[in-house]
C-alpha cells in the first residue's frame, strides 16, 4: 500500500501542478510522432526543450470574441462547489490534468481533448520540431503552425489551416475553411498535399525551390506567377486527363498537389 | 623476369644480342626454370639446323625462264597499250567485296552489341520494376502520410500493373483514413483504367467515399473511363441529402456524359 502510494504520488503530483496552471508537460523522449485531437482551435509553437506543454486557452488562435469568454470560463473553474471533486467527461478519464486523455503508444503521443468547443478556448501547444505532428481540429477549430520543418498532418472542417515558415511535409485537409502555406524551403524527401473543398488554397513558394507541381480546382479558379504551363509547339491548347494545371518549377522536385472544388487556388511566388 | 619475358629474348640471347643487364636477368631466370631451358635448347637446335641447311641455289634454266617471261610479257604490254586504259573492274570489284564485307562485318557487330544492350536493359528494367513494386507495397502502410502519398504516386512509375500493388492501392483508395492519399489513390489508379479490377474498385469507392473532393476525382475517373455500371452509385449520390450541392452539380453534369 505504501508503495502504490508512492507510485501514485508523482502523478497526483503533478495533475495538481498542471491544474493550477492549466498546463501540461510531458517529456517526448523517445517520441517521434504527436497525435491531437480536438474540438478546439490549436496553436503550434517550435519549443527549445525536449518536452511538449501545452496549455488551455489561446487568444490568438483566430477564434473569434475568445478573449471575453476566456474570462467567463475562469470563473466557471474555480468554482468552489467543486472544491473535492475532480471534473468527469463523457470520453474517458483526464490524466493529463487539463481535460485530455493521453496514451503512448510505442514511438506515437496521442492527446484526445475531452472537452467540448464550448468549453475549451484553444489550446497553445509548445514542443520540439523533431517530431511529426498530427493534428485533427474537429469541426470548428483552427490550426496555425509557425516555424515548422518536420511532418505536419492537419485536418479541420471548418476552420482555417494557417502555416508560418514551413518546409513540408504537410498533408492537410479542410472541407470549408481556407489554408494558408508559407514556405521557407522545400523538403525535397515526401510530397506536399494541401485539399479543401469549398475554401481557398494559397500557397507561397521562393523564387528558387525545386518543385512539380499540380494544381486543380473543379470549379474555382487557378491563380498563379509561376510560369507553369509550356506552351505547346503545335499551338494548341495543354489538355491533360484529370485537367489539372501541372508544371515544375527549376526542373522540378518534390511533388505539390494543391486541390479545391469550388475554392481558389493561388501560388505565389515570393 | 617472368617466363613470357625470358621467351621473348631467347633469340636474342642465342644470337649474344643482348644487353649486359639483359643477359644477367635472362641467365638468372634460366637458372631457376627448367622450362625456359627446354624452349632455350629447342631454339638453339633450330638455329643449328637452320645453320646446316645447304644454301638453295636456283638453278640456270630457271634465270632463263624468268627472262623469257620478262620479255614475252614487256612484249605483250608494248603491242596491247590500249588495254591498260580500259576499266578496271577486276581491282574494282574486290574492293566492292572487302567493303561489302566490311560493312555486314560492322552491322552484325553492332547487332550483336544491341541484342546485347537491349537485354541488359530489358534486365535492368525489370530490376527497376521490381524495386518499384516492392518499395511501393512498403511504404503504403507507413504511418506519415506523405510516405503513403508518396508511394501511391510511386506506382504510376509500374509499366505493367502489378495485381498486388493495385490491390493495395486500391485498398488505400477504399479504406484510408486521410483524404489526400485516397485522393492520391484515385489519381494514381488512373493510369490503370482499362483492367476490370480498378473499374470495379472505383465504383465501390463511390459509396464508400465520404470526402466530396475525393467524391468528385471519383465520379470524374468514372466519367473519364465511360463506365456504364457507375450510373446506379451515382444517382444514389444524387438522392443523399448529405452530399454537397457542388459534388451533386458534378453527378448531374456526369450522368449526361457517361
Amino acid at each position: 500500500m505504501k508503495y502504490f502510494i508512492i507510485l501514485l504520488y508523482p502523478i497526483f503530483l503533478s495533475g495538481l501542478q498542471a491544474l493550477g496552471q492549466k498546463e501540461f508537460k510531458k517529456s517526448l523522449s523517445g517520441i517521434s510522432r504527436v497525435e491531437i485531437e480536438t474540438e478546439t482551435s490549436v496553436r503550434i509553437i517550435k519549443g527549445t526543450g525536449s518536452e511538449i506543454k501545452i496549455s488551455s486557452g489561446c487568444t490568438d488562435c483566430g477564434n473569434d470574441g475568445v478573449k471575453i469568454r476566456v474570462n467567463e470560463k475562469q470563473k466557471d473553474e474555480e468554482d468552489e462547489k467543486a472544491n473535492g471533486l475532480k471534473a468527469i467527461y463523457p470520453g474517458g478519464t483526464d490524466n493529463t490534468g487539463i481535460g485530455m486523455i493521453q496514451q503512448q503508444d510505442g514511438g506515437v503521443l496521442k492527446l484526445r481533448d475531452l472537452m467540448s468547443h464550448l468549453k475549451r478556448e484553444g489550446l497553445v501547444i509548445t514542443l520540439p520540431a523533431s517530431v511529426a505532428l498530427y493534428i485533427d481540429a474537429g469541426s470548428l477549430g483552427h490550426i496555425t503552425v509557425e516555424d515548422w520543418n518536420t511532418e505536419l498532418e492537419l485536418k479541420t472542417i471548418v476552420g482555417e489551416i494557417r502555416l508560418k515558415k514551413v518546409t513540408g511535409p504537410v498533408t492537410a485537409n479542410s472541407s470549408t475553411g481556407n489554408i494558408e502555406a508559407d514556405f521557407s524551403a522545400l523538403n525535397q524527401g515526401a510530397p506536399i498535399s494541401l485539399m479543401s473543398s469549398t475554401g481557398n488554397i494559397e500557397v507561397n513558394l521562393p523564387a528558387n525551390v525545386k518543385a512539380s507541381i499540380e494544381m486543380k480546382s473543379t470549379m474555382g479558379g487557378v491563380y498563379s506567377n509561376f510560369d507553369l504551363v509550356k506552351q505547346r509547339e503545335d499551338g494548341l491548347k495543354p489538355v491533360s486527363g484529370h485537367r489539372a494545371i501541372s508544371g515544375d518549377i527549376n526542373n522540378g522536385g518534390v511533388k505539390i498537389s494543391l486541390k479545391a472544388s469550388t475554392g481558389n487556388i493561388y501560388l505565389r511566388k515570393k | 623476369m617472368k617466363c613470357n619475358d625470358v621467351e621473348t629474348l631467347i633469340i636474342d640471347h642465342l644470337e649474344n644480342a643482348l644487353s649486359g643487364e639483359e643477359r644477367d636477368l635472362v641467365e638468372r631466370h634460366l637458372r631457376e626454370c627448367p622450362n625456359c631451358q627446354s624452349a632455350l635448347e629447342q631454339s638453339r637446335q633450330l638455329l643449328v639446323m637452320i645453320g646446316q641447311l645447304p644454301r638453295e641455289v636456283p638453278p640456270e634454266t630457271l634465270r632463263l625462264s624468268f627472262e623469257t617471261m620478262l620479255e614475252a610479257e614487256k612484249a605483250s604490254t608494248e603491242t596491247k597499250p590500249g588495254k591498260l586504259i580500259s576499266f578496271p573492274w577486276k581491282p574494282l570489284l574486290r574492293v566492292a567485296a572487302a567493303a561489302a564485307l566490311l560493312i555486314a562485318g560492322v552491322l552484325y557487330g553492332s547487332f550483336q552489341a544491341n541484342r546485347k544492350t537491349e537485354e541488359r536493359v530489358s534486365h535492368l528494367e525489370q530490376q527497376y520494376q521490381e524495386m518499384v513494386k516492392e518499395r511501393t507495397l512498403a511504404m503504403l502502410d507507413n504511418r506519415s502520410a506523405s510516405k503513403r502519398i508518396q508511394a501511391v504516386s510511386y506506382s504510376e512509375e509500374m509499366e505493367q500493373p502489378d495485381e498486388k500493388v493495385l490491390q493495395a492501392i486500391i485498398n488505400r483508395l477504399h479504406h484510408d483514413e486521410n483524404a489526400n492519399v485516397r485522393l492520391a489513390a484515385a489519381e494514381a489508379l488512373w493510369k490503370f483504367k482499362d483492367e476490370e479490377l480498378v473499374k470495379r474498385a472505383l465504383i465501390h469507392a463511390l459509396d464508400l467515399e465520404t470526402s466530396p473532393d475525393v467524391q468528385i476525382a471519383i465520379i470524374e475517373f468514372l466519367i473519364g473511363a465511360r463506365e456504364k455500371r457507375a450510373v446506379k452509385p451515382m444517382q444514389k449520390l444524387l438522392n443523399e441529402p448529405a452530399t454537397p450541392g457542388f459534388v451533386k452539380e458534378q453527378v448531374r453534369f456526369g450522368l449526361t456524359q457517361i
